[in-house]
């Protein structure tokens, strides 16, 4: 049975007041009270001693009933098999000698010389892992200007509905590291023949191959596409659609677009009388260009902001609109009621007492005086 | 002269200012004084003109012994403060109470712009002072520098050197000549000779402080918004002068200033009496020249009855005040800024038994 723990026994005031004679001048009383309570408890035990052996051969002991059961010393089939050298049991108490070889080994550390310092810079840097970094699906640095955001929105467009028209995987894409702001600004955008998506216009063949090659890591033959596509019936979803898309007459309805009103979302629209494939192609092209967006900003959007894009404009404008401050401070600049008045005073991080003390000018005497008595300083 | 400076910054060959920190300065910058909130705050609570910058409020702030720069400190601006609080005090009494003896007008002006009067209206105002002056510290606190724990400040004032005979005279009674002639406005000499680097006490700042506002009030927006600073915030003080008189015989004063003033002999009369064999009698007394009461008094004896409307009747002509009265600050301005001048009443002074 367990022993239940206990603080402290009758026992332990006569074996405080002969004095433990292992027990190191380090240690408090509470340890040296528990250290004797454990000698003490050894010498009046009743329990078994803790057997010698492996768990192993006491089973097998205890199946057999008897102490030299077959098997023992780890025969298995016959042959010897390896055995870990086996490990002393330490059937001494914990407290019983083990301050002993602590009084003999430990050394009390004078100063913090040869200590291991735990906090700082260098033992972050000591602790970084050292693995490569994983290569950022955005950019750290997200777009504020508006300028920015609306030409990474027409690329987005220009770039996910050119693929669509070429019939090319969007993995395909390629890292956004080429501007093709100029070509993407030429491109117009029209209405399809059947009304349900959108095809771009080109001025000329040339823009045309010029911005794929731009774009795309490596145009795949229409044929390939098509045997891929036959060979290998557990194409996914979109790549189907794709191929669908491909052989879909390439003109549109003649109705000029701007950017700003070119349907994202136009599944929704039009999802009645439309197969469940071509919504769910339609809801990837979106998202398609809402991964794009996020890529080329750096701006996250959440879900519901993005099943409120319609159009690109809408796009637009949920990129624009500034996250929500997480500080206090921040949060009363946006509103110009407070930032106008003279006699208040914003403070991006907690004002504390040390802020406070500096403001009154106490903090330079606390420091200079905590310097004269060498102790260290907080705040530097 | 400014285009060498703009073409060695175009040229890239800009002199690299050291930055210093702001501990080091002994007060803190005039450009902090802009992103002061208790500045600010404290401009704005004084109901002090647009015309008064802040960077001149903050320099009010600064006693001379946190930052010896006199262009920097307020010991300037406060001496300018102080001759226009003394003026206006002075003219304030003298037009309106004519006939009030010189100790007790010292004391009237110690009561309105005294240094404990105005180490209580820097309390009043809100101003805090600062723990220790720094560059650091928010400029809207009052600075100086402290002086230090078991200092004795009691014997600051006057007597403290000796004459040149050798002789101290700390300990003499100063004649009320000596304190008119070499006494400051309120009658007392030397009295602000502390070592302004061995540290000063927060009344001494305090009072330099408001002396130096009053007098950044008058350079910043002119004497009539000096005025009306000074009468919202020290005349509207209430002050009761009967109390400040403080009478030995005046008894005696009394008839020599109806012998003076050409009055019958004063005679006590008495009025009204109750308890005369009782443990607690109360006598009134009536102090009377000829048929006119001059002034009346109760008391539980006769004497003390008697000697309380002596004082009163001696009161009542001191404190005498006229109508209509016209400072000679309210004449001043040219054309219709001023008002029209009206000689004031001049006393022939009081009685010296």
């Amino acid at each position: 049975m367990r022993r239940l723990p206990r603080l402290q026994q009758s026992i332990d005031l006569l074996l405080e007041s002969t004095g433990y004679p292992h027990a190191p001048s380090t240690m408090c009383r509470t340890c040296r009270l528990r250290a004797a309570s454990q000698a003490r408890r050894a010498a009046f035990s009743t329990s078994a001693p803790r057997y010698k052996g492996s768990l192993t051969d006491r089973l097998r002991n205890r199946l057999f009933k008897k102490e030299d059961a077959p098997g023992t010393g780890n025969l298995a089939y016959g042959v010897a098999q390896p055995q870990a050298p086996e490990v002393e049991v330490d059937d001494s108490v914990p407290g019983e000698e083990a301050p002993r070889e602590y009084a003999n080994q430990y050394e009390p550390a004078s100063t913090w010389d040869n200590l291991e310092w735990v906090g700082g810079k260098k033992s972050k840097r000591d602790r970084t892992d050292t693995r490569e970094e994983v290569q950022w699906f955005m950019p750290r640095t997200k777009a504020t200007k508006p300028n920015d955001i609306a030409a990474a929105v027409r690329r987005a467009l220009v770039e996910v509905l050119s693929l669509q028209e070429a019939g090319v995987h969007f993995e395909a894409l390629r890292l956004p590291t080429v501007s093709i702001d100029d070509l993407a600004a030429e491109v117009q955008y029209q209405f399809s023949t059947n009304g349900h998506d959108v095809r771009l216009k080109y001025p000329s063949n040339e823009v045309k191959s010029e911005l794929l090659g731009s774009v795309i890591l490596s145009i795949p033959n229409a044929a390939e596409v098509a045997g891929s596509e036959s060979s290998d019936a557990a194409a996914s979803l979109e790549f189907q659609s794709t191929s669908a898309v491909v052989h879909e007459p390439a003109s549109g309805s003649g109705k000029t677009l701007p950017w700003k009103e070119v349907p994202l979302n136009s599944a929704n629209k039009f999802a009645v009388g439309l197969q469940s494939d071509n919504v769910m192609y339609m809801r990837l092209i979106l998202w398609q260009i809402i991964k794009r967006v996020m890529q080329l900003t750096g701006i996250r959007l959440a879900d519901p902001k993005i099943q409120r894009c319609d159009t690109a404009g809408k796009l637009f404008h949920e990129l624009l609109q500034r996250p929500k401050p997480t500080k206090l401070a921040d949060a009363l600049k946006i509103d110009n009621e407070l930032t106008t008045l003279n006699n208040v005073t914003f403070s991006s991080r907690r004002v504390g007492p040390i802020d406070k003390e500096r403001q009154v000018g106490r903090w330079k005497v606390i420091e200079r005086e905590l310097e004269n008595r060498g102790l260290p300083v907080t705040m530097s | 002269m400014g285009e060498p400076i703009a073409a060695a910054a175009a040229a890239g060959h800009t002199t690299a200012i050291p930055r210093i920190p702001r501990e080091a300065l002994p007060s803190p910058p005039l450009s902090a004084a802009r992103s002061s909130a208790k500045l600010s705050a404290l401009h704005a609570r004084l109901s002090l003109p647009s015309r008064l910058p802040l960077e001149t409020l903050a320099r009010t702030l600064i006693h001379p012994s946190a930052d010896p720069n006199p262009d920097l400190n307020n010991a300037s601006l406060a001496l300018l403060g102080q001759d226009l609080l003394g003026y206006y005090t002075a003219e304030h009494l003298l037009a309106h109470y004519p006939r009030l003896p010189q100790t007790v007008l010292y004391a009237a002006q110690y009561a309105y712009v005294g240094g404990k009067t105005l180490a209580a209206v820097t309390r009043e105002w809100g101003v805090e002072a600062a723990a220790e002056p720094g560059g650091e510290v928010d400029p809207g606190l009052l600075q100086f520098k402290r002086v230090k724990p078991g200092t004795d400040i009691s014997g600051s004032s006057a007597g403290k050197t000796k004459g040149p005979d050798g002789v101290d005279r700390s300990e003499w009674r100063l004649g009320m000549g000596m304190r008119n002639v070499s006494g400051d406005e309120f009658g007392d000499i030397n009295a602000s000779s502390q070592d302004a680097a061995a540290g000063v006490t927060l009344e001494d700042a305090s009072k330099t402080f408001v002396r130096a506002l009053v007098g950044a009030v008058y350079l910043h927006c002119g004497q009539l918004s000096t005025k009306r600073f000074y009468a919202s915030h020290f005349l509207s003080r209430q002050l009761d002068l009967s109390t400040l008189f403080a009478f030995r015989t005046p008894t005696r004063d009394l008839s020599r200033l109806c012998a003076r003033e050409g009055f019958e002999a004063p005679v006590a009369r008495l009025l009204s009496e109750t308890g005369r064999l009782s443990r607690h009698p109360v006598f009134v007394v009536g102090v009377y020249s000829g048929p006119d009461k001059l002034g009346e008094g109760a008391g539980a004896s006769l004497d003390e009855a008697r000697t309380r409307a002596a004082a009163a009747a001696l009161k009542s002509w001191y404190l005498y005040s006229p109508e209509e009265v016209t400072v000679p600050s309210e004449a001043e301005g040219k054309g219709d800024q001023g008002k029209r001048w009206v000689p004031c009443m001049v006393d022939c002074g009081e009685v010296i038994a």
